[in-house]
């Protein structure tokens, strides 16, 4: 086994550029941090922490205004990629996004979905590529007729999981998760939770788990970065972080929780 | 006595390929005073119930059973008394409050407006109550909101300039469907502060609509769950935690992670919840359920009463749970 | 031969009158009337009593009779017959328009909404330079550059009707841009053409769809203004609107027959497309698909 961290993210900035007048925003300022291979890393943060940005810079949405991030040691650069280097990256990372409803196109099939990702990634033949679709489906723990629905044939939850098993077609290296439960029913949720614990044992996996629910984060994953501003402000093992919080902000999130006893404080005014 | 009493509430929506049933038997009371959260999934049927409350029913529902808010029944009221009840007696806050707030009007415009033509008010005498309400929800420089526009605030902000306008006539109850789901954690804090605060300073009685159980647990008084379009479970808070009746109650309380380990597997039940229309005879939470006997497949059971509350179970008197 | 390849397409059309109905009795009964008309326009030389081209100034301006069912205009020709000849140009001009347009409004649409930045700013101001000319203008400098007749006209309205389609198609792009599922079809590795071509474009097409049969009715009503100005279909070739022009000489003298026919023609034509337009439109605006 390597030390060779998966990803590497040095010193990664991203700023928006003002429009109509209005000043530029920093999303993301100065953020480093490391996933090592099989790892489960969490990136905490509310609204406007930068988490999504960071998030989206990794998979190549968006494109870095300065710093670098390593994938399996290889820098990507932020120029405009080619279509085999963007191929290539789809095998290495792939992202898994909070909004079960629009995250299928609604106009195809589930076998189609899948489908156009095997195409355009391995040379399988038409036989192949339906068994490889039936192991998917299998994966995310649906049943195979399910191949032939629509998106509006679907609950949330089956969506979600096709979501996953689109995003585990490629066979990446990391799984992006940006919020991934959080549009869930609460049953349900935990059903996909247990399920993405269930795929990481199987295969080993890594994941950048980003969410704004401590539980959640406390239930899947090892390593945790609290972001706020567009800055980390605290990074420890996930257990250490939320039992023993040492930034304000973070026990800031802690004691928003709630839960038996909690008694909200007023503690600012807006 | 009670403040409001929601008796065996049924509505049914009436759509082109048929009826559909959206609320099979909501059975709660709020005292006033009281803070009672009402918890459920998607298609339990709990945003229909606060709408029922305020009789703003999509058009072609019907209704069953009553609900009966300080002695008189919402349903039979007429339409004088309706708008009186509307604007004196209750208030209702939403999750998204960009959606209920007109964009190209002011702050000042929007809570003035209804104390205008409902107290009869002044203008400077409503501007100045409004300043103080914004005081009162925490925001700063408040006579300066009232001349902002909606869009230069954030979300947090404007649900307190909601709960502003909510209290601006004094009602005796609030209906809150969801108004911290779409906000950061440390905001819902201070939201769930301001309401409570504002609950004791004025005896305000709260029906508090969520999905997150812990969070109606912590904040409420009592708590009632529901699941299909009907109430399961209705029971003090304190004791709806550690103690649920209902098999369905206790899956929601197992299936959240808990922020102080990590549990092995979530104990998640099998299957999706269902909407009041799609309920099979018997019990609707059957299939999932597993304490189910065959009984349970055929026979509907209704809320009775058992220890501190009430529950809607044929076995809850054999099954002795507490969650771990 | 004529009577079998009539009577095939009338099964057919009352199988499919029997499911439009759920689009309610105004809608179904406009789509009756546009199929009427197309096939009026497809079988009109069986249709047409006599040659619409017959001249014979003994005629000239007849009141209805047993030989001219609605009369005969200025040189005496078959009303009737110039009436349902003239059904082609009333389809074909519209419906060349609204391809192209429709075509090359797609296409431009899309690629901006895709590039964004200084592709999509240089296209939408070209789309607003091209939106500002009438399109009456436009005909006339085609007719200068090109000479009359509707092949001008076509190729003017073309240019003219496509910032209409264009701009309707680009927003509905940029919203399904910025939906999750493209963003995952990015991070998969897909070309920006391939999920133009496979994502975007089916998801707008409704509404492309809808955009061009509304647009067929207003390019019916340009092109027969067109012909009414002299400057579209050329005479003798029978066309609603130059109809509707040469008619005024028997407007003056007591017989209106031949405007009247000829406007209330297009007039059914172009409220027929429009009201049948606007219900897709409705469905799709309102994501019935999804």
């Amino acid at each position: 086994m390597t030390d060779q961290p998966l990803i590497r993210v040095d010193g990664l900035r991203k700023v928006f550029p003002g429009r109509h007048g209005r000043p530029g925003v920093t999303a993301v300022d100065d953020v480093s941090f490391t996933v090592a291979p099989g790892e489960s890393l969490a990136i905490v943060g509310e609204s406007g922490s930068g988490k999504t940005t960071v998030a989206r810079m990794i998979t190549g949405l968006e494109r870095p205004t300065a710093g670098t991030v390593e994938v399996n040691g290889r820098p990507r650069t932020p120029g405009h990629a080619g279509a085999a280097e963007r191929r290539r990256r789809a095998r290495e990372t792939q992202m898994v996004f909070q909004d079960p409803y629009g995250s299928l196109d609604p106009r195809q099939r589930v076998r189609d979905t899948l489908g156009e990702i095997l195409a355009l990634h391995f040379g399988l033949t038409r036989a192949q590529r339906a068994d490889r679709v039936a192991e998917l489906l299998d994966q995310v723990g649906l049943d195979t007729r399910i191949a032939a629905a629509l998106p509006r044939d679907m609950s949330g939850g089956q969506r979600q999981r096709v979501a996953i098993a689109k995003a585990l077609a490629t066979r990446p290296a990391v799984l992006v998760l940006d919020e991934a439960v959080a549009a869930l029913d609460v049953s349900i949720q935990a059903q996909v939770l247990n399920l993405l614990a269930d795929i990481r044992d199987a295969s080993g996996i890594t994941y950048l788990f980003i969410s704004h629910d401590l539980a959640v984060v406390r239930q899947v994953t090892d390593r945790a970065v609290v972001m706020r501003d567009g800055a980390i402000v605290e990074a420890n093992t996930t257990a250490d972080l939320l039992d023993h919080p040492e930034h304000p902000y973070t026990r800031l999130l802690r004691a928003s929780v709630p839960g038996p006893g909690w008694i909200p404080a007023r503690r600012k005014t807006a | 006595m009670t403040l409001l009493n929601v008796d065996h509430l049924e509505v049914t929506l009436r759509r082109r390929d048929g009826d559909r049933p959206i609320l099979r038997d909501v059975t709660f009371a709020i005292a006033p005073g009281e803070a009672v959260g009402l918890v459920g999934e998607s298609g339990s049927g709990k945003s229909m119930t606060a709408r029922a409350i305020a009789r703003l029913l999509p058009p072609g529902a019907r209704t069953g059973g009553d609900i009966v808010f300080d002695g008189a029944s919402v349903p039979g009221m007429g339409r004088t008394e309706l708008r009186a009840y509307r604007a004196r007696d209750i208030a209702l806050i939403h999750q998204d409050p960009r959606a209920h707030i007109n964009p190209v009007r002011t702050i000042g415009d929007f809570l003035t407006e209804a104390l205008r033509t409902n107290a009869g008010r002044t203008k400077a005498d409503a501007a100045e109550r409004a300043t103080a309400l914004l005081a009162e929800v925490g925001l700063t420089e408040p006579a300066h909101r009232l001349r902002q526009y909606p869009h230069e605030l954030s979300g947090g902000m404007l649900q307190r300039v909601m709960i502003a306008a909510a209290l601006a006539a004094e009602p005796r109850l609030l209906l809150a469907d969801e108004p911290t789901t779409a906000l950061d954690v440390t905001t819902q804090a201070e939201i769930m502060a301001i309401l409570g605060e504002l609950r004791r300073d004025r005896g305000l009685a709260v029906l508090f609509i969520t999905h997150d159980l812990e969070l109606a647990a912590a904040t409420c008084d009592r708590t009632a769950v529901m699941y299909a379009g009907e109430v399961v479970e209705d029971q003090p808070s304190a004791a709806l935690h550690a103690r649920p009746r209902h098999p369905y109650t206790t899956a929601l309380l197992r299936s959240r992670p808990t922020i102080e380990a990590t549990a092995g597997r979530l104990p998640a039940p099998p299957g999706a919840p269902l909407p009041a229309y799609e309920a099979p005879p018997g019990c609707a939470f059957a299939a999932r359920c597993p304490h189910a006997t065959p009984d349970c497949e055929t026979e509907r059971p209704r809320l009775e009463p058992l220890g501190t509350g009430t529950v809607a179970c044929l076995r809850a008197a054999d099954i002795q749970e507490a969650t771990p | 031969m004529s009577s079998i390849t009539v009577a095939a397409p009338r099964r057919r059309l009352f199988a499919r009158v029997g499911r439009l109905s759920r689009f309610g009795p105004v809608t179904t009964a406009m789509i009756v009337v546009l199929v009427l008309i197309t096939l009026v326009a497809v079988f009109a030389p069986w249709l047409a009593p006599q040659d619409p081209l017959a001249v014979d100034l003994a005629d000239s301006l007849a009141p209805p009779s047993a030989q001219h069912w609605l009369g005969a205009d200025n040189s005496g020709r078959d009303l009737l017959s110039r009436l349902i000849w003239g059904s082609r140009t009333a389809l074909i001009g519209p419906l060349a328009v609204v391809a192209v347009a429709g075509a090359a409004g797609t296409l431009i649409a899309i690629t901006g909404a895709w590039l964004g930045g200084a592709v999509d700013a240089v296209i939408s101001r070209a789309l607003d330079i091209i939106f500002a000319f009438p399109g009456i203008l436009l005909a006339l400098v085609a007719t200068a550059v090109l000479g009359a007749g509707l092949k001008a006209a076509v190729i003017a309205l073309c240019i003219g009707y496509i910032p209409y389609i264009a701009r309707i198609v680009r927003s509905a792009a940029i919203r399904e841009r910025d939906a999750p599922y493209v963003q995952a079809c990015r991070v998969q590795g897909l070309t920006g053409v391939a999920i133009c071509l496979r994502h975007l474009l089916p998801n707008v097409a409704p509404i492309v769809i809808a955009q061009m049969t509304v647009s067929f009715g207003y390019a019916l009503v340009d092109l027969a203004s067109i012909s009414y100005l002299g400057l579209g279909v050329q005479a003798p070739t029978p066309d609603w609107g130059a109809m509707v022009a040469a008619g005024q000489q028997g407007l003056l003298r007591g017989n209106p027959t031949e405007s009247v026919c000829a406007g209330l023609l297009i007039v059914l034509t172009v409220v027929a497309f429009t009201v049948v337009g606007d219900r897709l439109s409705d469905r799709y605006e309102t994501g019935a698909a999804r």
